[in-house]
């Protein structure tokens, strides 16, 4: 069982961005579930992936990071054991550390996890400004990343681009940063990219 | 983010009318709410907004949704899916995540905008469910 985690803050797309790569596990013929993790009490992006018929455990009115995070593990285990996935797509509520997320996973007792893999995505339109403001939020979101995806890119001007770019190499410069729209549609190829299996 | 709390707000809210309305005139109504929600909620000192997003289920399969992330860009409402092209009442799924926002102040916005919206085009709002307050720091790497 394979981990992919898709942070990023607020309003970045996560959602969409998560229903791209589930649906492209489905089409690669792998069983997929989807943890997603709302800070309110009553959700909408599970409610949404409901809708599009993918298979959704959701976790409210928390955050998994913290007040949810001793609920965290217990999860992950009855997933393994009771749905023997392929891939968990976890999608933590916007306001998480990711961090804190990876730390927990060191509780986790089930079938060994083959890879953890943590996507962050950026919205180049705010991201300045967030950096400026929720600093901590934003520079362990981008610091945790294995790989960067700057989303809305169609809507972004040249010199947004190029903020992303210079705060992305200041927090984590190993990480490659890669431009997307997921609204548009993320090119599969691009999606393979950050999935764990590679035929 | 130093002092900046996060009370997520969520809730449940019916908008009716007694005719029935196009999607289209749906749409703009959720456009205009999401719009005076991001400004009533941002309307004070170190406010962040995070996210105000909406869904509504219109039928199997069908739904709109709706999301504003900053007064600086524009709302976004979509429709997916076989739905029906006029209808008198939609049930809506709110969320409201403002740094530095009571949530107080959240359930006051949303009934205030709500009202005035819904008198303005003849209808009327109806808030079903509130979330109770509940406060969120996320300090913890400071």
């Amino acid at each position: 069982m394979h981990l992919l985690l898709i942070a990023g803050f607020l309003g970045t797309g996560k959602t969409t961005f998560s229903i791209q790569v589930a649906t492209e596990c489905i089409r690669q013929g792998r069983k997929v579930a989807m943890l997603v993790n709302e800070i309110g009490e009553i959700g909408i992006d599970g409610q949404l992936m409901r809708e599009l018929d993918l298979d959704v455990w959701e976790m409210s009115n928390g955050c998994i990071c913290c007040t949810l995070a001793a609920d965290l593990v217990p999860t992950l285990e009855k997933l393994d054991q009771e749905y023997a996935v392929d891939l968990i797509l976890m999608e933590p509520s916007g306001a998480a550390d990711p961090e804190s997320i990876l730390r927990t996973l060191v509780y986790y007792k089930g079938r060994p996890l083959e890879s953890i893999y943590t996507v962050t995505l950026l919205d180049p339109l705010r991201l300045p400004e967030l950096y400026e403001v929720v600093t901590p939020l934003i520079v362990t979101q981008i610091a945790n990343a294995n790989v960067l995806f700057a989303n809305k890119a169609d809507l972004a001007t040249a010199e947004q681009l190029e903020d992303v770019q210079r705060i992305a190499t200041e927090v984590n410069p190993d990480a490659k940063l890669l431009l997307v729209s997921a609204r548009q549609g993320i090119d599969s190829d691009l999606l393979k990219e950050i999935l764990p299996w590679k035929d | 983010m130093e002092g900046l709390g996060l009370e997520p707000y969520a809730g449940s809210l019916r908008w009716y009318f007694h005719q029935e309305q196009p999607l289209e005139d749906w749409q703009a109504l959720l456009l205009q709410f999401l719009e005076q929600l991001g400004l009533a909620c941002t309307a004070g000192d170190k406010r962040v907004l995070g996210h105000i997003k909406c869904l509504a289920r219109l039928s199997p399969g069908g739904y709109i949704r709706g999301s504003k992330i900053s007064v600086a860009y524009p709302a976004d409402v979509e429709v997916k899916g076989n739905t029906a092209t006029s209808f008198a009442e939609m049930q809506l799924t709110l969320n409201i995540l403002v740094y530095g926002l009571p949530h107080h102040e959240t359930q006051l916005i949303v009934q205030t905008v709500g009202s005035a919206i819904a008198a303005s085009q003849q209808g009327k709002i109806e808030i079903l469910t509130t979330t109770s307050h509940h406060e969120h720091q996320h300090d913890h790497h400071e």
